[in-house]
């Protein structure tokens, strides 16, 4: 029989510290306890098999050669109770309408800074402060369409915020597949209990682009939606092509597009021109267009910011979302929730100290050995130095660096992440995991139930990154109520 | 609606998938051939370097022509364009961005064909391995057709990869005629060589997989005029000239109006009808005659190139 282990003094997602079920994994951990390690490891065998055999891939760089891999998942899924996941959800549309209205505020007013909540210079030299797109107002006033946001969890059971993703957050159609590969590992527990479907996304997605499409098409033509991928070279490749597929839209390179002198813009095929209404973006504001922005660019069209600009098509996410996903400006989010919807946050954020203000850059001097320390502007760990975890050298060299450039600097707690039983070297050992659910927003706010649960394979990783020996569970979203 | 750009990325990947196909059929019916000829007719490998058109290709890097230096060239080198591995591995390269396009299955199995080329190509090159690779790269590609024909939408995508799969055969079809039938009415052969000319026949016939469906429609032997009026003229056999000149025009007539494909089809389709067989009982003849054919295969494909792949049309 299996054994499901936990950790002292921490959260395990499945177990409480007793040993005992939570309350919505309890059909979940009957079926674990009722099975044999032999017979999970079966199963985790046969879902590999599916996924090779469904091609669900992503591609690591090693030496400029990319591989393609099998997507890892570990077939033992993370659950969460549907009334805790009501609260979560609520949570992120709210965080999301605030986020929303401050980056469409840095555009226009900038009535937060005249407000003095928020200091003007850190959008000064903010590197995805897009000034092409100041004055430029979206449809429905969003800049984010589509967020990927990390939530953890703390020993103590709180969720937080980690980080909000709202350039190109990837990971939605592995979230799909997990969905669709848990479903046959454990497909009686799916008749048992009410588990929450995430199959809708896709259809969420293709209705909140094509419904950012401008009013003037109204009655003219149905919206043309476009997927605009870098290629096949990208790492996330897999997911642009899948998510194209599901939605039944081209998927794009950039020389399919280009923009006339009417600054519209047109997709090359084989029955010549046709007019392109809303750009689904993958790839990086800078490589958007080579007019504006990184002139050795190919992988957009030259003249898409004028078009966009000129209201004929939407890009989404807008242009300069980016503003909004930095780390120091991360730590201003509840207060931007406060002030644009005069609500308190649902979601906490992990306390943040913001190096720019005098007292809390000398309590993290003082106490840099129980802090994580971030750099504003890396993203995927780089840059990052685990206080714990750092030598003196290495944490002196971090605190020089933050005494250097204060207002580029933030540090947080060491968080103690959750974990979930995951089959790993012939037992159920608990792993560190995250969540990334995704956030679709335009007239209205859509959450996917539940979320990509990533986890870290590796005993007492924190590192839950795919590229990086990651895997990933499905997540269960289990009506509790 | 199709782009371009995939449009011209599924066209080249069935031309390729063909090439390979082709190529393997060839190499497996020479094989088998020579082991029924006699020590004083020469099994001329050379021979299959002209079908393939990689002469030049391969006289720049090869001092000898014999069976192993020439099979390695056709089915396991990476730096022929031609080879059945680089053709599988080119065809592959343009289906990885055309994935949401196809069917899921098909694109695993382009995979396991591109598996199966990377893994045996080289054993390939003996002839004792020979058969069972070359069958397998023939059988990997039904499997794919039978795919796509079962499972994909008639729509533009898939009429593209069909006109490429035909443009492709017509071209190697001319090929094969053009050289072994060539080699059958030249001059220059060896004492008592015509003893085999039926066997020789027969085996043109076997380089197309045609000789079932040539004795099913002739019920006589296998005699020159007999052959070349068939691998031309028989419109119901799928790896005829005649058909496949069909199967462009018809797939041409499914996409976007362009009169200038559908003129080059028609001046195929004449080029075709033109000759008696009788009159190209002559190797001159029947070289010249391919050589028109292949001429106007290629014209249309430049035009498709032109009508549908865009690059002069485009703004920018």
């Amino acid at each position: 029989m299996a054994d499901l282990r936990t950790l002292p003094l921490l959260w395990d997602e499945l177990v409480d510290g007793h040993g005992d079920p939570r309350p919505a994994a309890a059909a979940l951990v009957e079926r674990l306890r009722s099975l044999d390690i032999e017979e999970l490891q079966q199963r985790q065998g046969l879902a590999e098999v599916d996924i090779v055999a469904l091609g669900i891939t992503f591609t690591v760089y090693h030496d400029g050669q990319g591989t393609d891999r099998a997507w890892p998942m570990d077939i033992v899924p993370r659950v969460i109770g549907s009334s805790e996941w009501a609260r979560i959800e609520q949570g992120l549309k709210q965080r999301l309408a605030a986020l929303n209205r401050f980056i469409d505020d840095v555009y226009h007013d900038r009535r937060i800074v005249a407000d003095g909540i928020f200091p003007g210079e850190l959008l000064d030299d903010s590197v995805n402060l897009r000034r092409e797109c100041a004055g430029v107002s979206p449809k429905f006033g969003v800049w984010a369409h589509i967020c990927g946001s990390d939530l953890v969890r703390d020993a103590d059971g709180v969720v937080y915020v980690l980080e909000d993703n709202l350039r190109v957050p990837s990971g939605a159609s592995y979230l799909l597949q997990n969905r669709a590969i848990s479903k046959r590992a454990f497909a009686d527990l799916f008749e048992k209990q009410s588990i929450l479907p995430v199959d809708d996304y896709p259809d969420h997605l293709r209705r909140l682009l094509a419904s950012l499409a401008s009013d003037e098409l109204q009655g003219v033509r149905h919206p043309q939606v476009v997927l605009l991928t870098p290629g096949v070279y990208n790492s996330a490749y897999f997911e642009h092509s899948f998510l194209a597929q599901q939605m039944g839209v081209p998927l794009v390179e950039g020389a399919d597009l280009f923009v006339d002198t009417s600054d519209r813009v047109w997709m090359r095929t084989i029955d010549g021109p046709k007019p392109v209404d809303v750009i689904y973006r993958r790839i990086d504001d800078q490589f958007l267009d080579p007019e504006v922005f990184r002139k050795d660019s190919h992988l957009g069209a030259p003249g898409l910011m004028r078009a966009w600009c000129s209201g004929n098509v939407a890009i989404a996410n807008a242009p300069g979302a980016g503003v909004a996903d930095d780390k120091v400006v991360y730590a201003w989010a509840p207060d931007f929730i406060r002030y644009y919807l005069g609500e308190e946050p649902l979601l906490p954020n992990v306390p943040t100290y913001r190096c720019l203000y005098a007292d809390e850059l000398d309590y993290v001097v003082e106490h840099a050995a129980e802090l994580v320390l971030k750099p504003a502007n890396e993203s995927g760990g780089y840059g990052l130095t685990i206080g714990s975890a750092a030598t003196p050298e290495e944490l002196e060299v971090a605190v020089a660096a933050i005494k250097a450039d204060p207002r580029n600097w933030v540090a947080q707690p060491i968080l103690k992440l959750s974990t979930a039983p995951t089959l790993c070297a012939g037992e159920l050992a608990p792993r560190h995991v995250d969540l990334r659910p995704f956030v679709l927003s335009g007239h209205d706010t859509y959450v996917t139930m539940g979320g990509l649960t990533r986890v870290a394979l590796v005993d007492g990783s924190l590192v839950v990154n795919s590229s990086q020996g990651g895997g990933s569970k499905d997540t269960w979203v289990v009506e509790d109520s | 609606m199709l782009l371009s750009r995939v449009a011209e990325r599924l066209y080249w990947a069935a031309r390729y998938l063909e090439r390979a196909e082709g190529t393997a059929r060839i190499v497996r019916e020479h094989s088998n051939v020579i082991v029924d000829l006699p020590l004083t007719v020469p099994p001329n490998w050379g021979n299959l370097l002209g079908i393939t058109g990689g002469r030049e290709g391969f006289d720049k890097r090869h001092d000898v022509a014999d069976e192993v230096s020439i099979v390695s060239f056709l089915v396991a080198d990476p730096l022929n364009h031609g080879s059945v591995y680089s053709s599988i591995g080119h065809a592959r390269e343009n289906l990885r961005t055309c994935r949401d396009i196809l069917p899921a299955q098909a694109w695993n199995a382009v995979n396991d064909l591109y598996l199966a080329s990377v893994r045996g190509a080289a054993d390939g090159i003996q002839r004792r391995y020979r058969s069972r690779f070359l069958e397998k790269v023939i059988a990997e590609h039904q499997r794919l057709l039978g795919i796509l024909t079962t499972t994909m939408s008639r729509d533009e995508a898939y009429t593209m990869m069909r006109l490429g799969r035909h443009i492709e055969r017509c071209d190697m079809v001319t090929r094969v005629l053009d050289v072994r039938a060539g080699f059958l009415l030249g001059g220059e052969r060896a004492e008592r060589a015509e003893l085999y000319d039926d066997l020789q026949w027969s085996s043109v016939l076997r380089s197309l997989s045609a000789l079932q469906m040539y004795n099913r429609r002739s019920g006589s032997g296998a005699g020159a005029v007999e052959v070349i009026r068939f691998i031309l003229g028989e419109g119901t056999f799928p790896r005829s000239v005649a058909y496949c000149l069909a199967g462009v025009q018809s797939s041409a007539r499914e996409l976007p109006p362009s009169e200038s494909v559908l003129a080059a089809c028609r001046a195929a389709l004449i080029e075709l009808s033109s000759s008696d067989p009788k009159a190209l009982l002559d190797a001159d003849a029947l070289h010249g005659k391919a050589d028109r054919l292949q001429i106007a295969i290629a014209e249309i494909s430049d035009r498709i190139a032109g009508a549908y792949f865009g690059h002069a049309a485009w703004p920018n």
